[in-house]
Formats: C-alpha cells, structure tokens, sequence
C-alpha cells in the first residue's frame, strides 16, 4: 500500500516537473534571445535541434537503463565505434546505399548493447562498472579498427551527407528520426506489457522477481535498445559533422545522463517518461547554445553538465526523502493510534 | 562419507580471497616473465623502478580507494580532483604564490572536494555513484575554466625533482611515497579498529549503525583522505611533467577501479585486503609498462584494462555457478 | 579450478592484444656500433589520423627505405601533451637509434626530449619544435614570418582590406601556431588593414570536430564575420566545412593551410580562396634523412653546417640544406618557401597529394 502511494506521489512530482522545467526552458529562451538574437535565427534553431536530435533518442535509450537502476556509460563509444565503422565500410565501399550504412551502424551498436546485457543480466556485474569498462574497451576498438586514420570530409559520399540533411515530409530527417523513435518508445514503455515490466523492475528488483519478471531478460533487453539506438546515431553522427576520429563523441554519456536527469528520470529507478526526456534533451541543448552565443567557451560546459547533475540529483534525492519520510510519520501515526 | 564434507570448506569466500593474493601474485610472475622476454634490458634494475614511474601516480591513489570501497562507497571523481589540484597548484604558483605554499594549497584543494564528496554521499543520502560521477565533470570543469586550453610552464625545477626524482640510487622518491603510504594504510586497515569499523560498515552499513557504528563519519573520513591523495597524485604528475594542465590523469579513475578490484576487493564492500591491491597495481602497472615497449598505444592498453576489469568482476559469478555444480556433485 | 581460470583468462587476454594488435616490435639485442646502421628511427606525429600526418610519414618512410632504417611511427592518438611524454619515455627504454618529433608542446616535452638525448638518442623535431635545448635541429617547412604574413596578407586581399576577421587555430601552446600568430598579428599592424578588425582567435586543438564547432561558433557569435583564417591543416577544411554547411560560401572567406587532395572540392566551389602549404612528404623526407645523418654522426646540428640529401625536394632543387639561424636564435633548418594554391593549380596537386 505505501509503495503505492509513495509511487504515485513521485509520479505527479514528475509532471510537475515536466512542467516546471519546460517554464525554465521558455526562461532560459528569453533571457539568452535578448543577449544575442542570433538565437532565434531559423538557421541557429535547425542547427540545435539536428544536435537535440541524436541526444534525444540517444537519451531515451540511456533512460530505458536508467530507469531499470543502472546506467550506460559506453553509449559514447558506441557511438565513435558505429560511426567510425560505417564511415570507413563507406570510404571503401561507395556504391553502398546509405540506408544500408544506417542498418550496418545500428546492428553493430546492438552488438555492443548486447554484450552490456549480456554482462549485467547473466554475468552479474554492476552495471556501473561494466559500462566503464566497455566505455573503454569500445573506445580502444575505434582505435584499432580505424588503425588511427579518420575519416575526413573528402571520404564522404554525396548520399551519406543526405542522411543528416535530407528531409522527410519536410522536416530534417533527425528530427524525424528522434520524433518516430520518441512515439515508438512511448507506445513501448507505456501500453506494452515488457515496457510496464522495465518500470517494474526498476521500482523493486526483488518484487518483481516474485512477480514472474524475469530481471535478466529486462537487462538483456534494455541495453541492448541503448546499444542500438547509440549505433544509430553513431551513423547520424558522423554524416552531421562529416569527419569520424577516435575522440568523437568523447563524454557524449554525460549529456544522455544529464539530459536524462534535467527530464526527471530518476537515478533510484522506476520513473521517467519519454516526454521528460524530450524536454530535458532540449533543455539541455538550449544551455548549450546559449552558452555559445554568450561568448562562454566550453571550458564551462563540463562543470555545468556536473553541476546540473548534482542538483538533479540532489533535488530528486531530497524529495523522495522527504516523501518518504512522510509516508514513515504516517504509517507511525496510524500504528500509534491503534 | 568423510572424505566428502572435508571438501566443504574449501568453497567458502575467505578461502578463495586467500588464494586471490596468491593468484595475483602469480599473475605478476607470469607477467615479469614476459615482460623479460619480449625486452630484455628489464632485467637491470634501474629500468625496473624507471617503470614505476609510469604508474605511481594512479597507485598512491588505489590505496585510499581500497578502503572507501571496502565500506561501500565508490569515488569515480579521483582523476577530476588530481587535475583540479594539479591546476589550482599552477595558478597560485603563476599569481606569485611560492611553490611551496602553492603545492599545500593543492592538496587542501584535493581534501576539499574529497569532504564535498563525503558530506553530499552522507548527509543527503545520495548513491556515491551518481554523486561522484557529477561530481568528476564538475570538478573537471573547475580546471578547464580556470586554465583553458593554456598551462601553466616553468614551475621551479626544486618543484620538478618531486615527481621525477630519485631517492635511493635508483628508487625514485614516488615510490618510496606509494610504499610508505602502503604501510600506513595497510596498517590502518588490518591493524586497528578503524579499519576493523570499516569492514563492518561494507558488510552491513545498517545493522552496523544499529549497533552504534559510526557508519557516516568513516565514510565521510575516507572520502577526504581519498580526495587528498587524489590531490597529491595531481601534484606530482604536475611536477613530473612540468607543467600544469587541466587535461592530465584522464582516465585514471577506470585504472584504480580496475587495480582495485583485481586486487581482491569485493565491488559491493565487506572484502578485501592492501596486500592484493599493492601486487594488482604492480601487476596492471608491468602489464601497461610492457604493452608500451610494443607501441601499443593507450587507447590500446585500455582495451586490456577494461578487459581485465570484466574478467576480475565476472570471477565471483562464474565461481558461484562451481559452488552450486561442486555442491550438486556431492549428492546433496 | 577457479586460480585456473582467472590465470588462463588473463593471460589469454595479454597473449592475445599483443600479438594481435602489436605494434612494431622492439630493437633487438646487439648495441650497434655507433655511426653504421641499419638504424630504427622512431616518429613522433603530434597525434594519429590526420592526412596530413600520413603524408609526413609517407615521406619519412620513403627516407628510410633510401637508407635501410627501420622506422616506425607512434603518437599519442589523443594528440596530448601527457600522451606524447608518455610516448618518448617508451622510446627510450626501447632504445630507439633516434627520434623525430611534432611537438605538442615547445616546453613541456623539452624535459623528456633532453633526457633522449642524454642517453644517446638524437632528437630531430619538424613541423612544431621543442625547445632548442632538447633537440639536435629544427626541420621547419617554412619561415614563420614568411606564413604569417603570407596569410594576412592573402586573408586581407580577398575581403577587399576591409572588415572582420577571426583566426581558427589548433591548441595555444603549439610552438609553430604561436609564432604564425605572431606574424599575423605583427602584418595587420599595416597601415593597409586599418579596415579589418580581427576579432577573435579561437582553438580547435586540431581536432577535426571541435574546429568545426568552433568555425560555427565564430559564424554565429560573430554576425557580421568576413573571413576566417584557418591555423592549420585541420582547422582550414574545418572552417570550410561550416561556411559550407551556413550556406555563407563565398561570402565569407576562408584562407589557410590544407593539403589539396582535402581542399580540392572547398576551392573549386569558391568557398576557400587560397591555402598555403608545403609538400609534406618532403618535409618527412628531410627530417627522416637528417635523423639518419644524426646517428651515422654525419650531422651535429651547428649553425652554417650543411646537409646534402639523397634527392632533390620541392623546396630545395639541389637537395642541400643548411642550418640558418632564426629571428630568436633559433638554429633550424628551412625546407623552401611555402607554396599558395588556388583554382589554378589544385587540381594539379590534388592528384599528387
């Protein structure tokens, strides 16, 4: 009954603060216009959001785990690997169609999401740690399978460009991507009995062992979409920015993570929504435009990724605390006055 | 029927442990050896101890580590406080402040954020994961935005002979630093009732504060010596290479987490001892040295280490499905 | 059983990285008599994967084979300071016959690079110099003054000397990006520029996608941009690369350095009007050749001391080179001037490099 209501209780917190980040995020819009109106030029808009774009499904996988109690700290990798991968399948092979390109990049992040599973539901391992340890070991791959040579402007095909600018039915083709991946994910967490399972899960392992969830497949699974949706935008990513290095997308978990946090995703696990992220992927997308318009360097954005964290964090912590807390003084009231 | 229950024992956890040192110990054997092999001039002793160098810095640092993950708690912001130290040191020596003030301020800095950590974990209750994930882009950043994209040259070569230097003939003075920490907190751990108190706090953080254990304030007491040496690691580095920069120890957090579990320490705390870490990190530091001497690059070498980690966490599972089979076997 | 299989498992895992991802292979065992090879000349790019890079080492590689060395190339492949340090100091305990080096950093590898020379190992650098005392000579492909100018001037011709620039260069402490700098800012003194405004210098680190988010961030901060000049052969194509994707190409200008082969397609749609460079390959060419000389003791490094090569090189027709001394005391070795290309001969160089 407690857990219940406690549940319930966080969930209109996060409505709430749907709310109250996107009051923030208008916020944020006005003050960073009116010190540089380039901000809301079409051209600064289009380009933001083709970034916001790959963080947010991106984000959306890094929140499936997330939201299970674990973490992906590989996706950056993953991404570089993918990327890195199609970019050279590509120089080598021109004539490939770039879709084809798109599903060889997406299979091989499966691949790395699958080991993730597969080392977090059947070997055990914290996923913390293992996701570190594949941060690593995934980064070094790009290395050695590129033999150190990137892949620069002049290896790009003209097909492969299209895949970032192209557009469907009018908008950008990432846009559209991250809008079809958002609607498919809801469906997903929200009206499937697997997607009520991840929640489950991420609420009270051991509960929902007895209730005939079986936590190793929920592992497997969700890091494998991680996996996937990171070697996708593995793909995306390098047509966007045309070039793939052994650094690209160094530290990219961290804004998933961020992203994830700002979204009111929940580092204890159980709560999240798609529309969180969304919101928080473009949150986070507008402090980092902003801070370039206002002439702050990016030295900065490392400590305000960290500091956005922390304060996610520290907020999310403090309320479930107090939540809890409160849900404990009435359970004793009720007990002292039988 | 004797026979078989005389074979229980030798499945229980503290024997395994023992046999960990002995199997790291090995390793180390088989990893000198082929080190020896693929470059001869190792032989000579000089080269041995040069070695070291390449890797003390990372190993002060698994000391402390080694006790916080004993009592439950992880610091993954290690790497980010060492070049937020090693910055800070810079910046105070080129606003005028002498070296030596400039390096004690550097480590109060490392102390600083290692309390920061500590209050955050304890006093909010917030997971030492997430809070020290946020907190190493954090402390990070403090670096960048104070250097930039510059360093800070020229440091005094007094300042230099710290990191770079030699004691014994041939020891360099980092060594003889990691070998004395290593004393200390070995002695610490298996000695007192400190460290008694945190084996405690990692087997059982709440029924060890139901018997009035100080759970908090050892924990908060690791985070800090974890967050100095952190700060000293920064330091010296700084001093070896010469400069302060925000971009040093990268990556370093991954290599003492890994030296640190390989070294027998139980990943959810309770186990584990500093003689296993002191023989990982000399094993993981001959393996790096070796991998170097064949050009291969870092990114490389990391491949191995995240390797090695998964394995060294993959050992309990794996051992755990034996137990089960070894038990079913004996017809129980 | 357990002991068993952790040790199998950890050995398979080092057996196999090393064999199957093994870089070269160490010196063998006999000193070699100083003065006769074969020698191992190790070379040491500020980082790995750039074509420019590559085509340095193709050079190199070709001088070593002329000679019957044996060279490899490493380098830190995250092009940091700490990485190359770490780089050196392998070198070292290997042994290596002698080093050639990019540096990251004029002062920060001048302690490690001294320590190679103490123990024997001559340290040649090209392209970005350590500080003179840890190196036997400089090879630079052309004279800072002669490269910084050169742009300035080429950047302040096509915008009409007139209007705001902004410089995209590589990482601050560069010893070669710091001198060019110099030299643009000593000609913009001119009173010709009195009409252009450089408005900025921002540091892409000569990473390929950090240029490139740097290039939009001056486009964006800076609205009413003329042109960009492109510090490197990493942050030229870069800078061209976002004035492209802003659709401003030929609106705003980019001039800078670039190898043809990556420029081709940004000059011949108009969108960088002229880049300087040098032949590369010569540059390693040279470098590998006077490390060889280093170690058969045939070249010390003294001022006015000339080098004959084993052929001729763009910049130098009769192959002989000669040890000058710079504007600050420097001793280097100049490879020839560098060389502008445009619409009218990239198409040329873009099939040779």
């Amino acid at each position: 009954m407690d857990n219940v209501k406690l549940k319930s209780r966080l969930k209109d917190m996060v409505r709430r603060r749907e709310f109250g980040v996107s009051i923030i995020v208008v916020l944020v819009m006005v003050v960073v216009g009116f010190r540089n109106p380039t901000f809301f030029t079409r051209g600064n808009w289009k380009d933001m959001l083709m970034y916001v774009s790959i963080l947010a499904f991106i984000s959306i996988g890094q929140m499936m785990t997330i939201v299970t109690g674990g973490i992906d700290l590989s996706v950056g990798s993953v991404v570089a690997l993918s990327g890195m991968s199609v970019g050279m399948i590509m120089r080598e092979y021109p004539i490939l169609h770039p879709v084809i390109l798109i599903l060889l990049g997406t299979v091989f992040g499966l691949g790395c999401g699958l080991l993730n599973g597969l080392l977090i539901g059947k070997g055990k391992i914290p996923p913390l740690i293992t996701t570190l340890a594949t941060m690593s070991i995934y980064r070094g791959l790009v290395v050695v399978v590129s033999r150190s040579r990137w892949v620069v402007y002049g290896d790009i095909t003209d097909g492969f460009k299209m895949i970032a600018r192209g557009n469907i039915l009018g908008i950008n083709n990432l846009m559209f991507a991250a809008l079809i991946i958002a609607m498919v994910a809801y469906y997903f967490l929200n009206h499937t009995r697997k997607g009520r399972e991840i929640y489950a899960f991420g609420d009270h392992q051991e509960g929902a062992k007895f209730a005939g969830i079986n936590g190793v497949k929920i592992n497997i699974l969700v890091y494998t979409i991680s996996g996937m949706l990171a070697g996708f935008g593995g793909v995306l990513w390098v047509s966007r920015v045309h070039t793939a290095q052994a650094n690209t997308a160094l530290g990219y978990e961290m804004q998933t993570i961020a992203s994830c946090v700002i979204g009111g995703v929940s580092i204890f696990g159980g709560v999240g929504s798609i529309v969180g992220v969304l919101l928080g992927t473009l949150m986070f997308g507008i402090i980092l435009n902003s801070l370039e318009l206002i002439g702050i360097v990016d030295f900065w954005k490392l400590s305000v990724q960290g500091f956005i964290i922390l304060v996610a964090v520290i907020f999310d912590a403090i309320l479930s605390h107090r939540v809890m807390e409160r849900m404990r003084k009435q359970r004793r009231m009720f007990d002292a006055g039988r | 029927m004797q026979g078989v229950s005389e074979n229980k024992p030798r499945f229980s956890m503290s024997v395994i442990l023992k046999s960990w040192e002995f199997t790291i110990f090995s390793l180390l054997v088989v990893v000198f050896i082929i080190n020896l092999f693929l470059s001869p001039d190792l032989f000579r002793i000089e080269n041995l101890f040069d070695a070291t160098l390449t890797f003390t810095e990372k190993s002060i640092v698994t000391l402390p580590m080694a006790l916080l993950i004993i009592s439950g708690v992880i610091d993954i912001s290690i790497a980010s406080i060492s070049a937020m130290s090693g910055v800070i040191l810079g910046v105070c020596f080129k606003a005028g402040v002498a070296i030596g003030y400039a390096t004690l301020i550097g480590l109060t800095v490392g102390l600083l954020a290692g309390l920061i950590n500590g209050l955050i974990i304890t006093k909010l209750r917030i997971p030492s994961i997430v809070v020290t994930l946020a907190m190493m882009l954090f402390y990070r950043g403090i670096g960048y935005i104070l250097l930039g994209d510059t360093a800070v040259r020229d440091l005094p070569e007094r300042f230099g002979l710290l990191g770079g230097a030699y004691s014994v003939t041939f020891i360099p003075i980092q060594f003889m630093i990691f070998i004395v920490l290593a004393i200390v907190f070995g002695l610490v751990l298996h000695r007192t009732t400190f460290g008694r108190l945190i084996y405690v706090v990692g087997n059982n953080a709440n029924a060890a504060r139901y018997s009035g254990v100080p759970v908090d304030r050892i924990r908060l007491i690791l985070c800090v010596v974890t967050g100095l040496i952190s700060g000293l690691s920064g330091i010296l580095l700084t001093s070896r290479i010469g400069s302060a920069r925000p971009d040093i120890a990268q990556g370093n957090e991954m290599a003492v987490i890994t030296i640190v579990l390989l070294g027998g320490v139980y990943i959810f705390g309770g186990r584990g001892t500093i003689l296993g870490v002191v023989i990982a990190t000399l094993m993981l530091g001959y393996v790096h040295y070796g991998l170097s001497i064949l050009n291969i690059q870092e990114q490389v070498i990391r491949i191995v280490t995240g390797g090695l980690l998964i394995i060294a966490l993959l050992i309990p599972t794996i051992s755990a499905k034996f137990k089960v089979r070894e038990k079913s076997l004996e017809g129980g | 059983m357990r002991k068993f299989i952790a040790l199998c498992a950890i050995l398979l895992l080092v057996a196999s990285v090393s064999l199957v991802f093994g870089g070269s292979a160490p010196k063998e065992e006999a000193e070699k008599a100083k003065g006769v090879g074969p020698f191992t000349l190790a070379w040491v790019p500020k980082g790995l994967g750039h074509p420019y890079f590559i085509s340095c080492y193709e050079g190199a590689k070709e001088a070593a084979k002329e000679f019957g060395d044996k060279i490899f190339e490493v380098g830190p492949d995250d092009w940091s300071v700490e990485g190359q340090i770490r780089v050196i100091e392998s070198l070292i305990d290997q042994k290596v016959d002698s080093i050639g080096i990019a540096a990251n950093d004029k002062d920060a590898l001048a302690p490690v690079c001294k320590k190679a020379m103490e123990a024997g190992i001559p340290v040649v650098a090209w392209d970005a110099a350590v500080d003179q005392s840890a190196r036997v000579t400089f090879v630079n492909q052309a004279s800072f003054e002669g490269i910084g100018r050169g742009l300035a001037a080429g950047m302040g011709e096509v915008i009409g000397y007139e209007g705001e620039i902004a410089v995209l260069s590589a990482t601050p402490q560069a010893p070669n990006q710091r001198k060019w700098l110099s030299w643009v800012f000593e000609e913009l003194k001119d009173q010709k520029y009195a009409n252009v405004k450089l408005v900025d210098v921002v540091y892409g680190d000569d990473m390929t996608e950090k240029s490139y988010d740097k290039a939009l961030g001056l486009i964006k901060a800076y609205p009413n941009l003329k042109g960009i000049i492109g510090l490197s052969a990493v942050a030229c194509p870069a800078a061209c690369a976002a004035v492209t994707d802003k659709g401003l190409s030929g609106q705003l200008k980019v001039v800078g350095f670039g190898i043809p082969s990556t420029m081709k397609d940004y000059v011949l749609e108009g969108t960088c009007q002229q880049f300087l460079l040098w032949n590369t390959m010569d540059l390693g060419y040279v470098a590998a050749s006077i490390m060889h000389k280093c170690c058969t003791g045939d070249f010390t490094g003294k001022v006015g001391e000339k080098v004959t090569l084993g052929r001729p090189t763009m910049g130098e027709p009769d192959a002989e080179y000669e040890v000058m001394v710079g504007e600050d005391g420097d001793p280097f070795v100049l490879l020839g001037p560098p060389m502008k290309f445009d619409k009218s001969n990239i198409e040329k160089w873009a099939a040779i490099f």
